[in-house]
């Protein structure tokens, strides 16, 4: 076998990386007006809303790239004050000299954000990366995990707005390069443990080329992969963590971490673990209800694509996008591959579904990050949004919407894409039409989801590298009936991670999941949203706790948030 | 003949002269030219190339290879829009080589599909015997969901070649992905036979196994797995791209590739070439050093170390070659103060944590190797042979417990290590003799 074009780390091969999109701006451009019909689902509205961050990159680079800067910054939706509307933290990346720190605001009563990051312990700087939500001591307040190239931070919340940094008290320890994190109990105790994902054990030395000396950001290839690590809560009232990598197996096989997600994917009532892993295969760690993992994405199909090939995984986006009761996955990949989607098919089986979906055959597509499963029209279809922008510079024509990023940023920027899902697997790529969300060229990251202002509207916050954070208030007209869904283990004070929700509307039954560590560096609204098109009421709610109980809860009017406390259901056993 | 006549004679002569003239110099001033490169910045060598392929186009402005070959080497260094002009052109006027269109849509298709099939098309019915671009346009049309179309260029393939590896498990891609799981083993067996190490056709023969609860085979394909990789199919034309490629990596490429062939003198004296060429290149001196070594020649491979240091002082690469060398000739304190400085600058660099143990307990300090090991073992979990000697050196100084549990990580992620097995059976023999007293 010779060396192929699309694989040596050479010049020949980097053309084809460092590639950017300069028609298929412009096919964009023509079709941003071609249906101008159709309406805005989204309205950009972070100045208005008194959302003022400003991503810091760090200096810009001259001679040697420093990876973590492409790599970007996340964010997280948070109630940390549990008033009942989200807040938002966001991460810097200028490093741990910068006055660049990162920041937290507060929502208040009229919808506006107020930056309170001053004196409430998370306004720290470092070359900050993930964010993970999640009540470690079951205290009622949400605390705050925080990855970093280097470092991991977990911060206490302490109440009224105050965090405290308690890493070195709770055990926790990470020098690597930590990316996505999540809280999962994997071992269903009652108290939340934690997975910090790595990236690669990187040499800030390196200088890496493309194309005849010219320089730009390292692959990931010419670094060792790291593992993902695990650790478990002692589950005392003081938060402690032991890590439990080894043990629990997940050393086997480390990998170029960048995305995660914990779910069920095979169906036994245990959270597994996936981790997307750039340009390898990913891994899917299913747990064996002993305190351990078996690596198992080649055989349940969700390593590769449909030709066998490992692709740039960065992004995990899932949910029920038809009525198969099972969830689906997808990935972002880089500009030159395909993004891919993977149903279940039977239960704990994935298969490449990307073309049958209508989500191989486009125009374009870009280097996707961060990206979310969410019914934005509430019409009771998934729908699907996801950021991009390059990771290797593009030596061609400036796309003009992305000016204000500078020479330098610019030629890593790309556009947003927003597919309408039709409830039975397919998608509709509806991105020309839709230049609020779309028609901005930047460095996109982190894609996190929520209801900012709980009217059942679904809205966005996007995360740019060197840009502003960009928040995304739904202005779908005429949306469907609704309900949105929190879900409280009584016993723990907490929201209960890992929850499966069903609801019962119009003679469909919808399934989602409390779960906010999807997407790409974030965290998101840990409640479930449902869309119920025209139902006007639902018939009831289960849920499936995270302990394997299941209750049933009464049916109610559509267009609510709703409260179910463990307990306080019927129980019922799922019929054999 | 009269007067008349022969001046009117001369003067058609001179006006055919006249006429031929000027269409020549209207031929020649509407000729193409080659675009303007910025090749500032750029490698002298990488620019002379340029520079002789657009005096060569210049020359001969309506030749498709002289516009081929320098949209090629723009190719090759990474000047895309310039080459796609170029190539462009090479299609104009050699409209029957298959290259121009290939390489054209080898690089739209990765920012245009519309405009790259066409290309790909066209370059796939004009390359004849050689299948590497219709399998590649194959390929693209199976990630495309144009499954039809796909399934005619395998099979296109295959009446010319029918053992052609890469279309066989292109079939059997689409076949599983059809739901015909029989037909779709068939073409992957195929595959899996022709090219063993391949990693593709044995994800998706396992895939397909646990599909069809067959336990037995599915775990022969992912042993057969864990031992393959990713390698990449022959073709002839992006090879060629590889050969135009010039300067300090494309001379790297070329002695890595020499090297694995097993041929390393001339390996060697590419790289020396390639010192000589770019003397302000640490890579070079780091890859040479490295050849050096091998060929037994530490005291050159050492003064090279030294030279790319100078170059690049910081150089986790550098250091800890010069580092491993130093440690060879037995000189552990410049070695240990090499992973030091390394450390200043990446301070969770597991492997230089490990090699300054090393060259501590050399130096008779065991504790501080015990601390360098435990570092490393801090920031690289997976880091067995870190675990092992851990344990070792735990054991050597009685300290068992933790000894147990160091060698117990080493062998969960080595379980075959039998000197990490009678190792860790010692201590436990010796904790449990300890217990019982």
């Amino acid at each position: 076998m010779s060396t192929s074009f699309s694989r040596r780390p050479v010049p020949v091969v980097a053309l084809l990386i460092a590639l950017t999109l300069p028609s298929c701006r412009r096919a964009d451009n023509r079709e941003m007006t071609s249906e101008p019909d159709m309406p805005a689902w989204f309205e950009e509205v972070s100045q208005t809303k008194g959302l003022d961050f400003r991503h810091d990159a760090g200096p810009l680079p001259a001679g040697r790239y420093f990876l973590p800067q492409i790599i970007g910054s996340g964010a997280a939706l948070l109630d940390y004050d549990n008033d009942g509307r989200l807040d938002i933290y966001l991460v810097q990346n200028g490093g741990p000299q910068s006055n660049s720190r990162n920041r937290l605001y507060h929502q208040e009563r009229d919808g506006r954000f107020s930056d309170v990051s001053a004196g409430s312990g998370l306004d720290v700087a470092g070359h900050g990366m993930g964010v993970a939500v999640g009540d470690v001591d079951n205290d009622g307040l949400p605390d705050v995990l925080l990855t970093e190239y280097g470092g991991i931070r977990l911060f206490h919340n302490q109440g009224k707005g105050k965090f405290t940094d308690i890493t070195r008290a709770a055990g926790l320890d990470n020098p690597q390069w930590g990316t996505s994190t999540c809280f999962v109990d994997y071992d269903r105790d009652g108290w939340l443990d934690l997975v910090v994902v790595n990236y690669v054990e990187y040499d800030p030395t390196k200088v890496c080329s493309h194309g005849g000396g010219a320089p730009d950001f390292c692959h990931p290839r010419n670094f060792p992969g790291a593992v993902t690590r695990l650790y478990r809560n002692r589950g005392s009232a003081s938060p402690s963590f032991v890590d439990v990598t080894l043990k629990a197996g997940l050393g086997q096989a480390p990998g170029h971490g960048l995305g995660v997600l914990a779910a069920d994917f095979d169906g036994d009532g245990w959270p597994d673990l996936l981790v997307a892993n750039d340009a390898q295969p990913n891994h899917l760690w299913i747990n064996q209800r002993n305190g351990t993992f078996h690596e198992e994405a080649a055989q349940r199909g969700l390593a590769y694509n449909a030709l066998g090939q490992p692709q740039g995984n960065m992004g995990i986006a899932c949910g029920e996008i038809d009525d198969s009761g099972r969830f689906a996955v997808f990935i972002t990949h880089l500009t030159e591959e395909t993004n891919t989607l993977w149903k279940q098919e039977p239960r704990g089986l994935f298969r490449d579904s990307t073309a049958a979906a209508g989500l191989a055959a486009l125009h374009w597509h870009g280097t996707g990050f961060g990206t979310v499963f969410a019914d934005f029209d509430n019409d009771g279809a998934l729908d699907l949004a996801l950021v991009n922008g390059r990771v290797a510079r593009s030596p061609a024509p400036l796309d003009v919407s992305a000016q204000e990023l500078g020479s330098f940023w610019r030629r890593y920027a790309e556009r947003n894409q927003l597919f309408a899902g039709d409830g039975k697997g397919s998608f509709r790529d509806i991105s020309p039409q839709q230049p609020i969300l779309c028609g901005q060229a930047a460095v996109s990251r982190a894609l996190a989801v929520g209801d900012f202002d709980n009217d059942g509207g679904l809205d966005l916050l996007a995360t740019t590298v060197a840009g502003p954070a960009g928040l995304y208030h739904n202005v779908v007209p005429s949306r469907g009936h609704w309900l949105i869904v929190r879900a409280i283990d009584s016993s723990r004070k907490r929201d209960a991670y890992g929850a499966e929700i069903t609801v019962l509307a119009g003679g469909h039954r919808r399934r989602s999941w409390i779960n906010p560590g999807f997407s790409y560096l974030c965290s998101n609204d840990p409640r479930a949203h449902f869309g119920l098109g025209s139902a006007e009421a639902v018939e009831s709610i289960e849920v499936l706790w995270p302990d394997g109980v299941r209750e049933r809860f009464a049916g109610r009017k559509a267009d609510q948030i709703v409260v179910l406390r463990k307990g306080e259901g019927t129980p019922f056993s799922r019929k054999p | 003949m009269p007067r008349r006549w022969r001046i009117g004679i001369c003067l058609i002569i001179v006006v055919l002269v006249l006429t031929a003239g000027a269409g020549y110099w209207w031929y020649r001033g509407s000729a193409p030219q080659p675009p303007v490169v910025d090749t500032s910045g750029r490698e002298p060598e990488v620019a002379a190339a340029i520079a002789a392929a657009q005096a060569k186009v210049r020359h001969q402005p309506r030749s498709g290879d002289a516009w081929g070959r320098l949209g090629m080497i723009l190719i090759a260094h990474a000047f895309e829009a310039a080459a796609d002009e170029c190539l462009a052109q090479a299609e104009r006027f050699a409209p029957e080589q298959p290259r121009w269109p290939y390489y054209r849509g080898l690089l739209k298709e990765t920012y245009d599909l519309q405009a790259a099939l066409p290309l790909l098309r066209r370059a796939a019915a004009l390359a004849g015997d050689n299948s590497a671009p219709r399998l590649h346009l194959a390929e693209l049309l199976v990630n495309q969901g144009h499954w039809d179309e796909a399934t005619a260029e395998f099979q296109r393939v295959l009446r010319h070649e029918p053992d052609n590896p890469r279309a066989h498990l292109g079939l059997g891609c689409l076949l599983y992905q059809q739901g015909d799981l029989d037909s779709a083993l068939k073409h992957l067996r195929q595959t899996a036979a022709a090219v063993p190490n391949l990693r593709a056709p044995h994800a998706l023969l396992a895939e397909i196994h646990k599909r069809r609860n067959e336990k037995s085979d599915e775990e022969r394909e992912l042993a057969l797995l864990e031992e393959s990789q990713d390698l990449d199919w022959p073709d002839p034309y992006t090879e060629e791209l590889s050969a135009v490629e010039v300067g300090v990596a494309a001379r790297l490429d070329r002695a890595d590739r020499l090297a694995r062939q097993g041929r390393t003198d001339e390996a060697l004296r590419v790289l020396m070439a390639a010192v000589q060429a770019a003397p302000n290149s640490y890579k070079a001196r780091v890859h040479l050093a490295r050849r050096l070594v091998q060929a037994g020649n530490l005291p050159e491979a050492e003064e090279q170390l030294h030279a790319a240091r100078r170059l690049e002082p910081d150089s986790f690469e550098v250091l800890a070659e010069l580092g491993v060398l130093l440690q060879k000739r037995g000189a552990y304190r410049e070695a240990a103060e090499c992973y030091q400085h390394v450390l200043d600058v990446q301070p969770a660099q597991a492997m230089a944590h490990f090699h300054l143990a090393n060259c501590r307990e050399q130096l008779g300090d065991r504790t501080g190797a015990i601390a360098s090991l435990r570092t490393a073992t801090r920031c690289k979990p997976e880091f067995a042979l870190a675990h092992k000697v851990l344990g070792r050196l735990l054991a050597d100084m009685h300290q068992d417990a933790e000894a147990e549990e160091q060698l117990q990580y080493a062998l969960r992620l080595q379980p075959e290590d039998t000197q990490t097995q009678q190792l860790l059976k010692r201590v436990s023999e010796r904790r449990s003799r300890t217990r019982s007293r």
